[in-house]
C-alpha cells in the first residue's frame, strides 16, 4: 500500500474527524519513516481507548494488570540498558577527550622542539 | 470527569441503556496505568539523546580543536623532529617500555569495559602483551621506510587533518535499519572497543616518545576511528531502544485491543441470550463498536506496510 491509498484509507475509516486530521497532516507534512509510523499508531491507539472508555468489566481487571506488568517490566530493562550503553559511551567520550588532549601536548612538545632545532 | 455511552451488560449494576440515551458516569480507567508508563518513555528518551548529544559534542569539540591545532602545527615540525636511528635502535626495550606505559594508561579503562562485558581484566592484558611483537615489528619495519614517508606524507597530512577537524559532528541519532542488529553485536562492538583503546593507547605512547610523522597521523585516526566508532554505539542504541519501545508498545496494545474486543464480543452475545429484552438498536450499536474496534486494530497493522 502507498501513501496516498493509506490516506484514502484512513478517510474512509471510523476513525473520528479529530483523528483523522492529525494523521493526515502527519502524512502530508513528515516523511513516511518510522517515527512517523509509530506517532500515527499513537494516534489511532488513543482514538480506540477514548472509543471504548469503560468496556470492560472487573473480569478483566487481572489480565489487565498482568499485561501492565509485563509492559512495566520490559520497558524497565529497556530503561537499564539504554542508561548503561550512554554511560558506557559518556565515559569512552570523555577518555577520547582525554587522549586528543594528551596528543595536543605533543604538538605544543614538537613544536618547542621545532623551534629549538631552528634557532 | 469523563463521560461516555456504557456498554449495557447482564450481571452488571449499569442501568439498561434507552436508545439514544447517553449517560455520564465516572469512568474507571484499568488502561491508565500502562499508558502512563509509557508516555514517561518519552521523558526517558529525551534525557538519554541529551546525554549522548552532549558526551558527543564534547568529544567532538576537543577532536575539532585538537585537529585544528594539528593543521597549523603542520607536518614539518614532526617531520623535524623525527629520528629514524634512535627509533630502530631502541627495537625491544622500547617497545616493552610503551607497551607497560600503555598498560598503565589503559588499566582503569580497560578494566572497566572487561568488566562491563563480563571478562577479567587479566585477559585484556594479555592481549596487550601479545601486541607487543607486534608493535616490535611494525618499529623495526617501518623505521627505514620513515624519512621518505614522511616526505610524501607531510603535504597530504595538512590537508587531512583540515578535513577531518570539520567531520566532528554531534549524535544523529536514527538510524532504525543497522539499529537492528544491535543487541546481538554489542558484545562484539565492546570488546572491539577495548581492542582499540588499548591500541590508540600504545599509539600515543609511542609517539609521546618518537614524535614521528606517521605516528602522529595514527594516532589522528585512531582518535576518529573511536570517535566514529562511539557515535555509532550511542546512535544504534539509542534506535535500538526505539526499536524495543515499538515492540513493547505493539505486545501491549495487542493484548489490550484484544480484552477490548472480547469484551464488546461478551456483550453482544448476552444482549442475543436475552432476545426480546433488548432492543435490536442496541445490538446494532455494539457491534458497529466491535467493527469500529476490529477497522482500527487493523489500520495499526496496516501502518507498519504503507511504502514511504
Amino acid at each position: 500500500m502507498n501513501k496516498q491509498e493509506f490516506i484514502e484509507k484512513i478517510k474512509a475509516s471510523s476513525l473520528s474527524e479529530e483523528s483523522k486530521g492529525k494523521i493526515i497532516s502527519l502524512l502530508s507534512e513528515k516523511e513516511l519513516n518510522f517515527e512517523t509510523k509509530e506517532e500515527i499508531k499513537d494516534i489511532i491507539q488513543t482514538d480506540i481507548e477514548a472509543s471504548t472508555q469503560g468496556i470492560t468489566t472487573a473480569e478483566d481487571d487481572q489480565e489487565i494488570a498482568t499485561v501492565t506488568t509485563q509492559l512495566s517490566d520490559e520497558l524497565s530493562t529497556l530503561e537499564k540498558d539504554l542508561t548503561q550503553d550512554m554511560e558506557v559511551v559518556e565515559n569512552e567520550m570523555k577518555d577520547l577527550a582525554t587522549m586528543a588532549s594528551d596528543l595536543d601536548k605533543i604538538a605544543d612538545h614538537a613544536e618547542i622542539d621545532q623551534i629549538k632545532n631552528s634557532i | 470527569m469523563k463521560k461516555e455511552m456504557l456498554i449495557k451488560t447482564e450481571g452488571t449494576d449499569e442501568k439498561p441503556l434507552e436508545e439514544g440515551k447517553v449517560e455520564a458516569k465516572e469512568v474507571n480507567d484499568p488502561f491508565k496505568v500502562g499508558r502512563e508508563r509509557m508516555a514517561l518513555m518519552g521523558n526517558f528518551f529525551t534525557k538519554m539523546k541529551e546525554k549522548a548529544v552532549q558526551a558527543t559534542n564534547y568529544a567532538g569539540a576537543k577532536l575539532s580543536r585538537f585537529f585544528s591545532r594539528a593543521k597549523t602545527f603542520g607536518g614539518e615540525a614532526v617531520a623535524a623532529t623525527l629520528s629514524v636511528d634512535v627509533l630502530t635502535k631502541k627495537g625491544a626495550a622500547f617497545v616493552g617500555e610503551k607497551v607497560v606505559q600503555a598498560d598503565e594508561w589503559t588499566t582503569k579503562k580497560a578494566g572497566q569495559a572487561g568488566e562491563y562485558l563480563g571478562k577479567k581484566g587479566a585477559e585484556v592484558y594479555s592481549k596487550v602483551e601479545g601486541k607487543a611483537d607486534q608493535a616490535e615489528d611494525w618499529v623495526v619495519k617501518k623505521g627505514e621506510q620513515f624519512e621518505q614517508y614522511v616526505e610524501g606524507k607531510a603535504d597530504q597530512a595538512e590537508d587531512w587533518v583540515a578535513e577531518k577537524g570539520k567531520q566532528f559532528a554531534g549524535f544523529v541519532g536514527s538510524n532504525y535499519e543497522k539499529a537492528i542488529n544491535f543487541t546481538s553485536e554489542k558484545a562484539n562492538q565492546l570488546q572491539k572497543f577495548t581492542e582499540t583503546k588499548i591500541e590508540l593507547a600504545k599509539d600515543i605512547a609511542f609517539l609521546v616518545e618518537e614524535k614521528t610523522m606517521e605516528g602522529f597521523v595514527k594516532a589522528q585516526l585512531g582518535l576518529e576511528n573511536r570517535f566514529n566508532q562511539l557515535r555509532a554505539y550511542s546512535e544504534n542504541a539509542w534506535a535500538s531502544a526505539q526499536l524495543r519501545f515499538a515492540e513493547a508498545k505493539k505486545r501491549y496494545r495487542e493484548n489490550m485491543n484484544a480484552i477490548r474486543m472480547r469484551r464488546i464480543q461478551a456483550s453482544i452475545e448476552k444482549m442475543t441470550q436475552r432476545g426480546g429484552e433488548v432492543k435490536p438498536e442496541q445490538v446494532y450499536t455494539l457491534q458497529g463498536q466491535l467493527n469500529s474496534l476490529m477497522e482500527k486494530m487493523n489500520l495499526l497493522q496496516t501502518v507498519e506496510t504503507v511504502a514511504a
